[in-house]
């Protein structure tokens, strides 16, 4: 058991970070829809009348796909983008896909490698760009998630200023989808920018996030 | 996997409940509203402010400085032929026949009509809030 949870830190320790704050945002989100119904003297909801609403559903999934997107676009960008010095970098040398060789596939797979990085083919192909295709469906499901309930959310409050409701097609073109939208995306681009950047010339001693403390400013790619 | 799948079974579920309560608040927003309009056409003063939320009903009365159920029956309104209803967690819109629309609120008795006899500018329908014969 002590084994297990050594072995899986990262992950168990992040996913009940990611549950408590989930956890969280629904207590002092139905709170904070109760205050509101309250000052429009409307009825209060229950914590799982809330949970299972749009507005939750929104708040929740704006998020899910700016930070999906950041990473997909993180995973794609760093195929090809260089940025020399920064340790999230490839070595300068090896933009691009990479030969086989390097990246162990069809004849050059080891026998430790996954199955579907040996056989070759098709199986190889879809293998080889499977986290990115992983992330971008996340992204766009909660993207698409963002946009229905978003829609539902937004008429809510425009039915108490006797405006008229939304369809789905017109919210996808509306202000509110790309406030929620674009608020999020700029401050991922930026966290992650800043990152890149900010680990050239920073360091922090045992992350693998960061270069070794002693590596120098312009050695590329190299994890600590 | 088994944490997808139980996430995904969960938002199902979810997604079912919130589909049932919205197709139940529905029918209770479109009954609510054929109520206010059949107690007009028979004149019935009380029943019709019984339907119309606690403020737009004040907001009735003091406007005519007359009770609610006497001065709700001069309000212009028309036959109440509901065409679609449109609700968004607590608050909805009935649209009926003739251009015609009302918006209701969630109250704690239920479903009450915030605002009836609400008609939109043809020239700028979307964002321009409707122009009601009674709101809060």
């Amino acid at each position: 058991m002590r084994r297990f949870l050594r072995d899986n830190g990262l992950a168990l320790g992040f996913g009940a970070i990611f549950l408590a704050a989930l956890v969280g945002q629904a207590f002092v989100g139905h709170s904070a829809f109760n205050d509101e119904q309250l000052a429009h003297q409307s009825e209060t909801v229950s914590l799982w009348r809330y949970v299972t609403s749009s507005s939750f559903g929104v708040d929740v999934l704006e998020n899910w796909q700016s930070e999906y997107l950041q990473f997909t676009l993180f995973i794609l960008g760093t195929v090809w983008l260089l940025q020399r010095g920064s340790p999230e970098s490839k070595e300068l040398d090896k933009a691009g896909g990479e030969s086989d060789r390097a990246q162990r596939i069809g004849r050059h797979a080891t026998a430790e490698s996954p199955k579907w990085a040996r056989v070759g083919g098709l199986r190889t192909f879809v293998y080889s760009n499977s986290l990115l295709c992983l992330m971008t469906t996340i992204w766009l499901l909660s993207w698409l998630g963002q946009s229905v309930t978003g829609v539902v959310a937004y008429n809510a409050d425009r039915f108490d200023h006797q405006l008229p409701a939304l369809s789905w097609f017109q919210y996808l073109g509306s202000s509110d989808f790309w406030d929620r939208t674009l608020q999020n995306w700029q401050s991922e681009f930026l966290a992650v920018g800043s990152m890149v950047v900010l680990a050239i010339y920073l360091r922090q001693r045992g992350s693998p996030e960061s270069k070794p403390v002693g590596a120098p400013h312009g050695s590329t790619g190299v994890e600590g | 996997m088994k944490t997808i799948t139980v996430l995904a079974l969960t938002a199902l579920a979810a997604s079912a409940a919130a589909g049932c309560g919205q197709s139940g608040a529905r029918d209770e927003a479109q009954a609510v509203t054929e109520r206010f309009y059949a107690a007009i056409a028979d004149g019935r003063g009380a029943l019709a402010c019984a339907q119309l939320s606690s403020s737009t009903a004040q907001a009735v009365a003091q406007q005519a400085r007359r009770p609610c159920r006497e001065a709700v029956l001069d309000l212009s309104v028309g036959e109440g032929a509901v065409e679609r209803v449109h609700v968004a967690i607590t608050s909805a819109q009935v649209v009926l026949a003739g251009g015609e629309n009302a918006f209701l609120d969630r109250e704690q008795g239920g479903w009450r009509l915030d605002a009836v006899g609400c008609r939109f500018e043809s020239s700028a329908p979307r964002e321009r809030p409707a122009d009601c014969e009674a709101e809060s």
